[in-house]
């Protein structure tokens, strides 16, 4: 798959991927999945982000001199998992549900472990990790509805004119606050996985049509100062842009310029009459949010970089937080 | 995009502190040894792995706690450094290594929790973005529980859990409200053999990563760079 892709599937609806590597041909993030089905109108968008640090243990020599990590190898089973998953429900005729996901993909992951017993002991380390966020979205007389699924700590987003950029997944991370989780890079509490416990999350949302659907990896949003940065991202490249294909290729050159990890994006635009209505009615929105951007203090005041980014997040979570699934009951608690 | 909000993207950098809890009985020379001509590149070597990753450091720290056997001889059972530095304070660090003789300790077991206990209450740096505070065991013996008879030691420290339990709390788990590490910040990594009380800690402890060594062989099977590619995994 080149490093970003545009495609119009059908009139109101297009789609876009970007995936970059640090390291030619040792990404460990899969391909973007980006699936639709014309005759049910419903589809698929994916991202899988095998985890270094858990899995960075060698699972696969690929016959060319190339080992593999368990992280690389990881995203991969997962996304075609999610792939078979989602075909046989569509040719099948039954509704996509997160239980039949997550039997599925135990089911694949636990025949690809492999049998060279790890010399390295205790929870931390896993057989073949990986993230999963995914977007499956259909339409009903005329709502779009999306339901989210997810491991782990990618992510599913909407994005919308009237409320910006809101987050349709919660990570599995031991702090959810995505203010705390950009500055702590906590450790992830439930991952996709081949030898361990691990569940599928969901969370499904009715959306109003216009909107544009996204599910990225942590590259892309996990090297910026705070969660607005990433709308900022997503919407000056869009801004700047001349097609949907030009979208894309500004997308992976400004997620290169700042990344420290393989980024990947899987976005689908539904109900825009075209590139250049989505492009204007999406620019007041940047403008706003360039306005914000350009009061950043000096970035060596450590101090004023701080106080401006809570204060930032502070106004910018009650949108974005409008549509995230509800902290889990444990957590309400505490 | 303004030019401020180009400069800072990316800057996400990881303060890092690691405690050495290093095992000085006779039987771990080797490793000693090891890590010993290591110091003086162990800060660069470190941060090559973790750029290889991606990762940058914006603070490096380094504590070490030597340990022996309150059992066999109390007066050299542990000697310790403050937080150094790195590379500011590389040799200092060289210093203290270099005057650590592997020696004595008498029959296993050894007194690593008690080591391991000092770790966890470390001053751990708690301002920076991105914390991460690993503590690193090296030993090739089991420990003496917690709360034994040399715990009523004159020269036992005071702060020392009354037992593995109450290490455990200080060591902490989500939503645990006694912890002294930071959950996300918190990583152990032992090199030590499969035997209590390291199976069992590797077992019921979050944040751990376990390398199973022969035990009294010294750790000879680790080599410097595996150990800090480990160290970096963890992080």
């Amino acid at each position: 798959m080149p490093r970003a892709a545009s495609l119009q599937i059908e009139p109101g609806l297009v789609a876009l991927s970007v995936w970059t590597e640090r390291k030619p041909r040792q990404g460990e993030d899969a391909e973007p999945l980006i699936v639709h089905h014309r005759p049910t109108g419903s589809g698929l968008l994916a991202v899988f982000d095998g985890a270094g640090g858990a899995g960075s243990g060698t699972a696969w020599h690929d016959g060319q001199n190339q080992i593999r990590t368990g992280a690389w190898v990881g995203s991969r089973v997962a996304r075609l998992g999610v792939e078979s998953w989602f075909a046989h429900h569509i040719v099948g005729g039954t509704a996509v549900d997160a239980d039949s996901l997550e039997d599925h993909l135990r089911w694949l992951l636990s025949r690809m472990t492999t049998p060279a017993r790890s010399k390295v002991m205790g929870k931390m380390r896993k057989q073949l990790p990986t993230t999963m966020a995914a977007l499956h979205y259909g339409t009903v007389k005329g709502q779009t509805v999306c339901e989210a699924l997810w491991a782990g700590d990618s992510r599913a987003y909407a994005l919308t004119v009237d409320g910006g950029l809101r987050a349709l997944t919660r990570d599995h991370t031991v702090d959810t606050n995505a203010l705390t989780q950009l500055i702590q890079d906590p450790q992830m509490t439930n991952i996709l996985c081949a030898d361990q416990a691990f569940f599928v999350d969901s969370h499904q949302v009715p959306l109003a049509q216009p909107c544009v659907l996204l599910c990225a990896t942590d590259g892309f949003f996990g090297y910026v100062q705070t969660p607005g940065d990433f709308e900022h991202v997503l919407l000056s490249t869009l801004h700047r842009a001349a097609s949907l294909q030009d979208w894309s290729q500004r997308l992976a050159t400004a997620v290169e310029s700042y990344t420290g990890d393989d980024a990947s994006l899987a976005l689908a635009a539904i109900g825009y009459g075209g590139f250049e209505q989505m492009r204007e009615q999406f620019a007041p929105r940047y403008r706003q949010l360039d306005d914000w951007a350009r009061t950043m203090p000096d970035p060596g005041d450590l101090e004023a970089i701080r106080h401006w980014r809570e204060a930032g997040w502070s106004c910018y979570r009650i949108d974005y937080e409008a549509w995230m699934p509800g902290l889990p009951v444990e957590e309400q608690d505490a | 995009m303004s030019s401020a909000a180009d400069q800072y993207r990316g800057n996400l950098q990881y303060a890092v502190d690691i405690v050495l809890c290093i095992d000085a009985t006779g039987s771990m020379k080797p490793v000693l040894g090891s890590v010993k001509s290591s110091a003086m590149t162990f800060q660069p070597r470190l941060e090559a792995v973790m750029q290889e990753k991606g990762k940058s450091i914006s603070q490096l720290r380094i504590k070490t706690i030597a340990f022996r056997d309150f059992g066999h001889q109390e007066d050299d059972a542990i000697e310790s450094t403050d937080f150094l530095r790195l590379p500011e304070q590389t040799e200092t660090f060289r210093t203290f290594l270099h005057g650590i003789d592997a020696t004595g300790g008498g029959d296993v077991p050894e007194s690593g929790l008690e080591a391991l206990s000092l770790a966890v209450s470390s001053p751990w740096e708690k301002g920076l973005d991105r914390r991460r505070h690993v503590i690193v065991m090296f030993t090739d013996a089991p420990a003496h529980p917690l709360g034994g008879p040399h715990s009523s030691l004159q020269s036992y420290p005071a702060s020392i859990p009354p037992s593995s339990d109450d290490l455990l709390e200080q060591w902490g788990y989500p939503r645990s409200q006694e912890a002294l590490m930071e959950q996300s910040a918190k990583r152990l990594v032992l090199f030590a053999p499969d035997q209590e009380p390291w199976t069992g800690i590797q077992e019921d402890w979050d944040m751990v990563l376990h390398f199973p060594s022969k035990a009294g062989d010294g750790l000879q099977e680790f080599e410097m760079d595996q150990i800090i590619d480990t160290i970096a995994n963890s992080l």
